[in-house]
């Protein structure tokens, strides 16, 4: 037993002293080990060099990294082989961001701090552009766009607002996002489906439809929004809340729907996620989502999309959604605007027809292969949700300010805090922030 | 003779409960790792065999998201942090437990501290130090898991090494043993349990890291396997079907690894040298 | 018996310091000087660290070229007159941008040190060409201009092109002092720590008493034992919110049916339930890991006092009290400390779990400076808040010391 333990630790100590051999084992030991131990593997110097790919690509071609989320319905890839087919000189390269935002966020943070030109083309949340833009992060494409011909007013009105900071535009919609009900269509009488598309209702009628219909068809709750401690709160409350017009009202009806019997008991923790998975689960009546839960329906799920119906809300629709920006850092910012202005113009084409997103390029909304491929935009109480969008806040410490709103609403909605409190305390943030 | 009976049933119900409670958490997602994801929800959630079992979740996880090379990745890092924390440590260590110095105190406290400092705080000076010597995307990133894995190993080996009887040591000694042959051929072998215990633990730090390895390995070829689980979930929804058939993916490596070291770990080699 | 270290034992601890100086020394100094600054990376005022006043070059330029375009969409609407004083300004603006885009052109992108003088000169030139433009646009209050709402935004921003200091002193431990928010999320993170590590060590103990019996089947016992350490902490954690899930989550399904919680969706709704949700979650994770830190201390124990004491006639209970506990102490305090700094810095499991919810109610120190750090950029204040937590952790540290014993880092 102890010989054979003697025997193995030795042939470790043996390898090792094979690494440690030459210098005193000290930090470039350790250096000089590790290039030894990538060797080894074969595929990994491949995967390796491919990260560490040069700025010069294969032919000759200027490489330009586009850092983006994937969503897995295909409009990256369409957009990136639309580009590199179109250009000769460049060539595109999608660096796959992580699928949780706050990750994107501190990533991307880290990546900027330390001055990196990993990414040329970066995609971000629309909130974060203030702050991204704001720290010199990003390149002011005014000028750009001025050569190019390009005027704010050719792309969706609140998502470019959202990529303006100090009068400078610094990023430039790849697709906006805006809140919408969905609904379904095969248990709401027709009479009330009419009336939830016109956008001719208040969220005291769909909080007694919600509970009329509540129970019928198999469902087990009528209405499901998203109202968990993060940033789809202030998404939500900005709704319930009529754009912060509203506050005590709202905040007061938003609880009463939290509070209520035909919303799930657990509410409070909810975010997209849990709101489309009742959705397609065909468990409740009413959710409010985001375009992209339309996608969430398939042929698998128990409820099918011709089930579903849309409509506006009535305080407005949060917008949000996703906006491209030329990292101030990159080496090739000219390729890479030549890709964002692809990305932004034309290429909104292949991009939205594949992933079926909503164009920010306003030229492009009447487009026929997008309007075929988007059956979305040949709904009535969608197109209305979009004619009718809402900014969050704006403050140049949006994320402070998002974050303080998030736990004053919280702790509002899960009992903690009384209405007049917390509407003064919604206010006075507000103000504070401005 | 009665007493100790009692006892040992009273060991075996312990042991069974624990086992029981720590497993089935365990069981349960394996038993969700072969629903489809409209099973896990609505009324058939409860349910311990699905209506319709299937194994696409595997397909999809290993084929499409390429899971195995994530475990590949996490294997390959894992192993070349223990190998070399466990060098450096069981060296300081052996230092510190058999010599006088100066300061030894102040080391010891210092070592500790950096174990206190949260790791998001180290995060962004060691990218931009990456950056800087373009060793983002590589297995470079094991010599960033030195923060969290030394500490504790350094400790732990000195707990052991004290452990050691000084009298094998003078034996050694005597015959004409270097320090570094005391060390390897003397100290290590004995302190066998100690040096297991802390290359396990190392071993499993860097395998479950996240935070460090989630910003300096961003390309999907080198990602670790927490970053590449996360990357399962969607901003719209979580397929909980293919997190747990994943989770599953990834125990299995790590479960043959406790197998087979679990005997190193509690090996009788105690009783041959320590009693002398 | 012990020796004084002599040169060629202090070759053994060398790649010990150089690795720690590298990767944990350097960054932790780092990020102490942070909590001294004002040091906010999304915004050009405080994004470095500055001791005295600097220029911003780079958004100098950038500016007066912004200033130089909003006048040339502005200067078809003014009569000929003024669009000679826009003419005359524009000049102006391009010869400022000429004299200090120097460094610029070079693609130096850094603030530079500035002299009063140049200092002084910038000042007049940005009061002249604002009273300059506002008095222009404030001779057409009727004609729709295009930037007459950005010019002032414009202005502002030049303004910001002399960065001031941002060296703040102790301000941010002022701060810290009266940060209700710290206070809270300390509390919570005590009570997160101080229920786990108990529970995990009582477990723990027991867990590493059995397992280190030689019996039949004790290898199957301790593998399965170990599984849940095994599990990426990301990766439990998911799991976990899946189980505790108030639809279709098994946990939350049994602590409803036996009782335990009302309504199988109080698991993560309250904020005891949800505090108590994540300690179960970390005790399930972690006993196996203090249950291995103490087998492996059980492991150096002789024989022969069990043998000794098992002719005299203890109980296994008086055994275990008078021989086993008083010998482990040193691999105790190991566990202990090691298990509570980790439980002192969680992380990733309230993080998937509650997001730190309901209600701020299970927001950890960890949480807290993570959400000041990366959500917020805000590193100055961020790193304070860390700094803090590390006060505390190292008075814990030296209680541990103080009570088990002193002599694993004294002299001898």
């Amino acid at each position: 037993m102890k010989k054979r333990h003697v025997a193995m630790l030795m042939a470790m100590a043996v390898t090792v002293s094979t690494v440690l051999a030459g210098c005193g084992g000290s930090q470039e030991t350790a250096e000089q080990a590790q290039p030894a131990e990538t060797q080894e593997e074969g595929g990994e110097e491949a995967a390796e060099a491919e990260a560490e790919a040069p700025v010069e690509g294969s032919e000759g071609k200027t490489v330009i990294k586009f850092y983006k989320q994937d969503n897995g319905n295909g409009g990256v890839e369409a957009l990136i082989e639309a580009f590199n087919s179109s250009h000769d000189d460049i060539e595109v390269e999608w660096v796959i961001a992580p699928k949780d935002s706050g990750d994107v966020r501190s990533q991307l943070n880290t990546a900027f701090g330390a001055g990196s030109s990993e990414y040329d083309v970066v995609c971000i949340d629309t909130v974060w552009a203030g702050d991204l833009a704001g720290a010199g992060y990003l390149e002011a494409l005014d000028p750009y766009m001025m050569e190019a011909g390009l005027t704010p007013a050719d792309f969706n009105a609140g998502s470019i607002a959202a990529g303006t900071y100090s009068a400078k535009t610094y990023a430039i919609p790849l697709y906006p996002d805006f809140g919408s009900l969905f609904f379904r269509k095969d248990i709401v009488s027709e009479e009330d489906a009419a009336k939830l598309v016109s956008g001719d209702y208040t969220f005291e009628d769909l909080l007694a439809m919600a509970e009329t219909y509540c129970g019928e068809g198999g469902t087990s709750v009528g209405l499901s929004i998203q109202s968990a401690q993060y940033e789809g709160l202030i998404c939500n409350t900005n709704e319930w809340t009529s754009n912060f017009t509203d506050i005590t009202h709202g905040l007061e009806l938003f609880k009463t729907a939290t509070d209520a019997e035909y919303t799930p008991k657990d509410i409070l923790v909810y975010r997209e996620s849990e709101c489309n998975n009742l959705l397609a689960n065909g468990e409740t009546v009413f959710s409010r989502g985001w375009p992209g839960t339309w996608g969430v329906l398939t042929d698998e799920t128990t409820v099918k999309q011709d089930q579903i119906d849309i409509a506006p809300l009535p305080g407005g629709s949060c917008i949000g959604g996703w906006l491209m920006a030329v990292n101030a850092y990159g080496e090739n910012k000219e390729a890479a605007w030549e890709f964002l202005r692809f990305a932004a113009t034309d290429g909104q084409i292949p991009f939205c027809s594949a992933g079926g997103y909503v164009p920010g390029y306003n030229k492009v909304l009447d487009n026929e292969e997008i309007l075929a491929n988007n059956v979305l935009l040949s709904k009535p109480g969608f197109v209305k949700a979009l004619e009718n969008t809402i900014p969050r806040p704006s403050s140049s410490k949006y994320s402070e300010l998002s974050d303080a709103l998030q736990i004053t609403i919280h702790k509002y909605l899960s009992n903690e805090a009384e209405l007049d409190a917390t509407a003064a305390e919604v206010e006075r943030l507000l103000e504070e922030y401005k | 003779m009665n007493q100790s009976k009692l006892f040992k049933i009273c060991c075996w119900f312990f042991i069974i409960l624990f086992l029981g409670i720590s497993v089935f958490p365990f069981l349960w997602i394996l038993i969700t790792s072969f629903k489809p994801e409209v099973e896990i929800h609505g009324t058939g959630a409860y349910n311990i065999i699905a209506n319709n079992p299937t194994i696409q979740n595997y397909i999809t996880v290993i084929v499409d998201k390429h899971i195995l090379n994530a475990v590949k990745n996490s294997f390959i890092t894992a192993i070349s942090t223990t190998l070399y924390v466990v060098i450096v440590a069981s060296m300081s260590a052996y230092v510190i437990a058999r010599f006088k110095f100066k300061g030894k105190s102040i080391l010891m406290g210092l070592i500790l501290s950096i174990s206190m400092f949260p790791q998001m705080i180290v995060i962004g000076p060691i990218f931009n130090m990456f950056y800087k010597l373009d060793w983002l995307n590589s297995y470079h990133i094991s010599l960033a898991y030195c923060t969290i894995t030394l500490p504790s190993a350094v400790w732990v080996m000195v707990t052991h090494f004290k452990q050691v009887p000084v009298s094998l040591e003078e034996a050694a000694k005597i015959d004409g043993c270097s320090a570094w042959g005391i060390l390897w051929k003397i100290i290590f072998p004995i302190a066998a349990p100690g040096v297991f215990a802390t290359a396990i633990i190392t071993f499993i730090s860097a395998w479950n890291e996240y935070l460090l390895s989630c910003t300096l390995n961003i390309v999907e070829a080198m990602q670790s396997v927490p970053v590449r689980i996360s990357y399962l979930r969607d901003e719209y929804s979580i397929f909980w079907s293919q997190i747990t058939a994943a989770a599953i993916v990834v125990i299995i490596p790590t479960l043959i690894m406790v197998l087979l070291f679990q005997k190193q770990i509690v090996a009788g080699i105690s009783h041959g040298a320590v009693k002398e | 018996m012990v020796k004084r270290m002599s040169l060629k034992q202090f070759v053994f601890i060398i790649p010990l310091l150089c690795f720690m100086g590298v990767f944990s020394i350097y960054p932790v100094v780092t990020s102490f000087m942070y909590t001294f600054f004002d040091y906010r990376t999304n915004d050009q005022q405080y994004n470095s660290f500055y001791m005295d006043e600097k220029f911003n070059e780079a958004l100098f330029v950038e500016d007066c070229q912004y200033v130089n375009y909003f006048i040339s969409a502005d200067i078809t609407l003014v009569d000929e007159e003024d669009q000679k004083a826009f003419t005359t300004v524009q000049e102006k603006v391009s010869a400022m941008m000429e004299k200090y885009g120097t460094g610029t052109a070079e693609g130096q992108t850094e603030p530079r040190k500035m002299t009063s003088q140049e200092k002084e000169e910038i000042e007049s030139f940005i009061g002249e060409i604002t009273e300059e433009i506002n008095a222009i646009y404030a001779k057409y209050p009727d004609v729709q201009f295009y930037n007459k709402e950005n010019m002032p935004t414009i202005l502002e921003g030049l303004s910001g092109s002399i960065v001031q200091s941002n060296y703040i002193g102790a301000d941010n431990y002022k701060k810290l002092a009266t940060d209700e928010r710290f206070g809270k999320a300390l509390l919570h993170t005590f009570v997160f720590m101080v229920f786990s590590v108990t529970a995990e060590f009582i477990l723990g103990m027991g867990l590493a008493l059995i397992m280190s019996k030689s019996m039949k089947g004790i290898g199957g016992v301790r593998t399965i034992a170990l599984i849940p350490w095994a599990i990426p902490t990301a990766v439990s954690a998911l799991i976990w919110s899946y189980l505790y899930d108030g639809s279709y989550g098994i946990i939350s399904k049994i602590f409803s049916e036996i009782g335990l919680i009302s309504s199988q969706a109080d698991m993560l709704l309250t904020t005891q339930g949800a505090m108590a949700s994540a300690i179960l979650a970390d005790v399930w994770k972690t006993t196996p890991y203090m249950a291995l830190l103490l087998m492996a201390g059980l492991q150096t124990i002789d024989r022969g006092l069990y043998e000794s004491a098992a002719i005299d006639g203890a109980s296994p209970v008086k055994t275990f009290f008078s021989i086993t506990l008083p010998l482990m102490k040193p691999s105790i305090l190991v566990a202990l400390l090691f298990r509570t700094l980790d439980a002192f810095r969680v992380y990733d499991l309230i993080s998937v779990l509650t997001g730190g919810g309901p209600g701020n109610g299970t927001e950890t120190l960890s949480i807290y400076a993570y959400k000041l750090i990366f959500n917020q950029s805000n590193y100055g204040y961020g790193s304070t808040v860390v700094v803090g937590m590390f006060v505390f952790v190292a008075i814990i540290a030296m209680i541990y010391v103080k009570v088990l014993g002193a002599e694993l880092i004294s002299n001898d």
